[in-house]
C-alpha cells in the first residue's frame, strides 16, 4: 500500500508538485490520470525515492519513504518512463542483474524469468542482445525485470506509451493479474479510456495538483458529467491550463 | 555475491563484448614495440652515419696536409665538394661541406690562426652529429700541429697544456639508457593505466546516464556507493589487466630486441614495476569514475577524457625538464611519483621500499576518496535525471 501526503516539489520557481495526497491500496489498481507535464512523474520518482521531496510524506506499506528510501524500495517494482535496457545484454542477461541486485536465489531468479518468458511471450527474442530489440519487445522484458522480486507495490510511469496494441492488451493483461495476487498498483498515464477501463481508484493531476479523486462513477459524479473524458476536461480544463504548461517546461 | 560483485560482473561483461576493448588491447601491447623499433632503427641509422663519413672537401688543393690527415683517418673518406657549398647543404645534398679558403696556406705558414670554414645544418639530426665528429677531427689536427710547431722551437708541449681535465662520469651506464627507449617504459604504462579503463567508466557511468537507464539501476535497493564502486573495479581491473599486459610487452621486446640496449632489467625489477603501476591503474580509473560522473553522454565523457590525458603526460615533462627531484613531496604524488619511481627501477636506481609502499598507499587513498566522491554525486537528481 502507498500513501502519499502533503507532497510538494519545486524546480527553481516552477512548482511541479503541490499538496499531492492519495492512496493506492492493495488489491487495487490506481490510474494516475493527468495532462502532460501535470507532476505524475515528477510524484513517481518521489514514491520510488530517486526525488527528494520539499514537503510531505511517503509511506510504503508504513515505511518512511524519505527517511529509509531503500527500504521503501525493496517492496516496491517501478517501470520508470526511460524505456532502457542494457545493449549489449540479452533480454534474459538484463533480468538476471537486477534479480542479483534485488539478492534473489539465482534458481528462483531462473524460474521467474522462465514463468514471465511464457507470461510475456518473450522466448524468441530473450536471449538476444537488446540492442535491436523492438519497442514491444523492450517494453516486455523491462516489465519482467521491474517485477522480478515479486514486490508488493508496483508504480508503472506511462506504461503503455509508443506500444502496438498487442503490446498494449499484454501490459493490461499484466496490470490485472497483478492486481488479482493482492498487488497495489500505481500507474500514470494521460490516456483516458486506458484509466477508465483498468482502474479501479482514479487520481486525476493538474498543474501539479490533485483536482479529483475517487472511483470512476464519484469522479463522473463529481464532475457532474456522465462521459468520464468530459469530466476530465472539465476537471483538468482551462482554469488550469497555463500553470500545467509551464510544469512542463520545467519536466 | 555481493552487489559491487555483482555490479563488478555485468560492467566487465558488457565491456568485453564492446569491440572499444578490442582496440584497446591491441593498442597497449603495439605501441611501445613499436616506439622501440623506431627509435632503435633510428639512432643506429645516426650512429652508422657518422661512422662512415663522406666529408666534401672544397679548396683540398689549398691544404693537402690536412685533406691527407682526414683522409687516413679511419671511417672517413674525401669527396668532390660540390660547386656551391652553402646551397647543396640547404637542399640537403649532402649534409656538410669542409671549405678551404683561399689565403689559409698563407696564414698557416705565418703561424696565424689558419680559418677553415665548416658548413652544415645542424638541426638536421645527421648534420649535427657529423658536424661534431669533423669539429672533433680537427681540433685534434690543429693539437697535433701545434705540439709539432712547440718541439720545434724547443718547447715542450705540455707547457701548453697547464691543465689537463680528466672527466669522471657518475652518469651509470643504466641511467644513460633511460633518456633512450627504457625513458619510455614509465609513459606508456602510464598510457595503459589510463585508457584501459576509459572505455569501461564511459559506457557504465556517463553512457548509463545517457540511456536513462541510471533511473531503473538506482530502484533496486541497492546502496549508491556499492554500484559505483562495482563499475570501478570493473574499469580498473580492465586497466590493471592493460598495465599489465603493457609490462610484459616491454619485457618481450627488450628481451628479444637485443643490439638496441644493452640493460635488461631483473626479474625483481619487473615485479617492482607491476606493484608500482597497479595502484596507478586503480587511481586513473577512479578519477575517470568522477569525471564520467560529470558527463552527461558517452561523448562527452570522451571530451574530457581527452583532456584529461595531459595528465599521464605530465610527468614527463616534468622527469624531462627536472622539475622534480626524487624524494622532494611532489615525488610521492599519485602518477607522478609511480612515473618517477617506475624510471628509478628501470634505471638501476629504485626507491626505498617505504618510498614505494607511501606512494601507492597515497594513489589508493585518493582513489578512495574521489570513489566516495563519486558515489555521492551519483544519486543526485541533476545526475540521474538529464532529460
Amino acid at each position: 500500500m502507498i500513501e502519499v501526503s502533503g507532497l510538494r516539489k519545486t524546480f527553481g520557481s516552477v512548482v511541479a508538485v503541490d499538496e499531492v495526497s492519495f492512496r493506492a491500496g492493495d488489491g487495487q489498481i490506481t490510474g494516475l490520470l493527468g495532462p502532460n507535464g501535470a507532476g505524475k512523474s515528477t510524484t513517481l520518482r518521489m514514491l520510488y525515492g530517486l526525488m527528494t521531496p520539499e514537503a510531505g510524506e511517503v509511506r510504503v506499506d508504513g515505511v518512511d519513504g524519505r527517511r529509509e528510501p531503500l527500504a521503501a524500495q525493496a517492496t516496491i517494482g517501478a517501470l520508470p518512463d526511460t524505456h532502457a535496457l542494457y545493449p549489449r545484454l540479452s533480454g534474459r542477461e538484463n533480468i538476471r542483474y537486477f534479480a542479483q541486485l534485488r539478492r534473489i536465489p539465482p534458481e528462483d531468479a531462473a524460474s521467474r524469468t522462465d514463468e514471465y518468458i511464457r507470461l510475456l511471450e518473450m522466448g524468441d527474442f530473450v536471449d538476444r542482445r537488446a540492442k535491436g530489440y523492438s519497442h514491444g519487445e523492450r517494453s516486455r522484458v523491462l516489465l519482467a525485470r521491474a517485477l522480478i522480486h515479486e514486490p508488493r507495490n508496483v508504480l508503472l510511469d506511462e506504461p503503455t506509451n509508443g506500444l502496438d496494441v498487442m503490446s498494449t492488451r499484454r501490459m493490461r493483461g499484466m496490470i490485472r493479474q497483478l492486481r488479482d495476487r493482492g498487488r497495489a498498483v500505481l500507474f500514470s498515464s494521460h490516456i483516458m479510456q486506458e484509466v477508465s477501463l483498468l482502474c479501479d481508484r482514479i487520481v486525476i493531476i493538474a498543474a501539479g495538483r490533485v483536482v479529483a479523486e475517487g472511483s470512476p462513477d464519484e469522479i463522473r459524479r463529481a464532475a457532474g458529467r456522465e462521459d468520464l473524458e468530459e469530466a476530465f476536461v472539465q476537471l483538468t480544463g482551462p482554469a488550469s491550463e497555463s500553470a500545467s504548461e509551464s510544469a512542463s517546461e520545467a519536466a | 555475491m555481493g552487489t559491487a560483485g555483482v555490479v563488478f560482473r555485468k560492467e566487465l561483461l558488457e565491456g568485453i563484448r564492446d569491440r572499444r576493448a578490442l582496440v584497446a588491447v591491441v593498442l597497449s601491447i603495439s605501441i611501445f614495440p613499436v616506439l622501440v623499433l623506431f627509435m632503435g632503427r633510428f639512432s643506429r641509422g645516426v650512429r652508422d652515419e657518422a661512422r662512415n663519413l663522406t666529408l666534401p672537401v672544397a679548396g683540398a688543393e689549398r691544404a693537402p696536409a690536412l685533406v691527407e690527415w682526414l683522409d687516413r683517418q679511419p671511417g672517413l673518406a674525401i669527396d668532390e665538394a660540390p660547386g656551391d657549398p652553402a646551397t647543396a647543404v640547404r637542399d640537403r645534398e649532402t649534409d656538410l661541406v669542409l671549405r678551404i679558403p683561399d689565403d689559409y696556406a698563407e696564414q698557416f705558414a705565418e703561424g696565424r690562426p689558419a680559418e677553415v670554414e665548416l658548413i652544415a645544418d645542424s638541426s638536421r639530426a645527421t648534420g649535427s652529429v657529423k658536424m661534431r665528429r669533423v669539429t672533433g677531427l680537427l681540433e685534434a689536427y690543429g693539437q697535433e700541429v701545434a705540439a709539432l710547431r712547440l718541439i720545434s722551437r724547443g718547447v715542450s708541449p705540455l707547457l701548453a697544456r697547464p691543465i689537463a681535465v680528466e672527466r669522471a662520469e657518475v652518469f651509470s651506464e643504466r641511467r644513460r639508457a633511460v633518456f633512450s627507449a627504457l625513458g619510455f617504459i614509465p609513459m606508456f604504462l602510464l598510457m595503459n593505466a589510463f585508457f584501459g579503463g576509459m572505455q569501461i567508466s564511459a559506457d557504465a557511468i556517463a553512457g548509463e546516464r545517457e540511456r536513462g537507464s541510471i533511473e531503473a539501476l538506482l530502484i533496486n535497493a541497492a546502496p549508491a556507493r556499492l554500484l559505483v564502486f562495482g563499475k570501478w573495479a570493473a574499469a580498473s581491473s580492465f586497466a590493471v589487466f592493460l598495465t599489465l599486459l603493457g609490462l610484459l610487452t616491454c619485457v618481450v621486446v627488450l628481451r628479444f630486441l637485443p643490439g638496441a640496449l644493452n640493460i635488461s632489467p631483473t626479474v625483481a625489477d619487473w615485479l617492482m614495476v607491476a606493484l608500482l603501476a597497479t595502484p596507478l591503474a586503480l587511481f586513473c580509473s577512479a578519477l575517470q569514475v568522477v569525471v564520467a560522473t560529470y558527463a552527461k553522454s558517452y561523448k562527452e565523457a570522451q571530451t574530457y577524457f581527452g583532456y584529461l590525458v595531459f595528465l599521464p603526460m605530465l610527468p614527463f615533462f616534468a622527469v624531462t625538464f627536472q622539475w622534480v627531484e626524487q624524494g622532494s613531496w611532489a615525488s610521492f604524488l599519485p602518477i607522478l611519483g609511480q612515473h618517477l619511481m617506475i624510471l628509478g627501477v628501470v634505471a638501476g636506481e629504485p626507491a626505498a621500499g617505504w618510498e614505494l609502499a607511501f606512494a601507492g598507499a597515497l594513489a589508493l587513498g585518493a582513489a578512495w576518496g574521489l570513489l566516495r566522491f563519486a558515489a555521492s554525486l551519483f544519486t543526485r537528481e541533476s545526475v540521474v535525471f538529464v532529460r
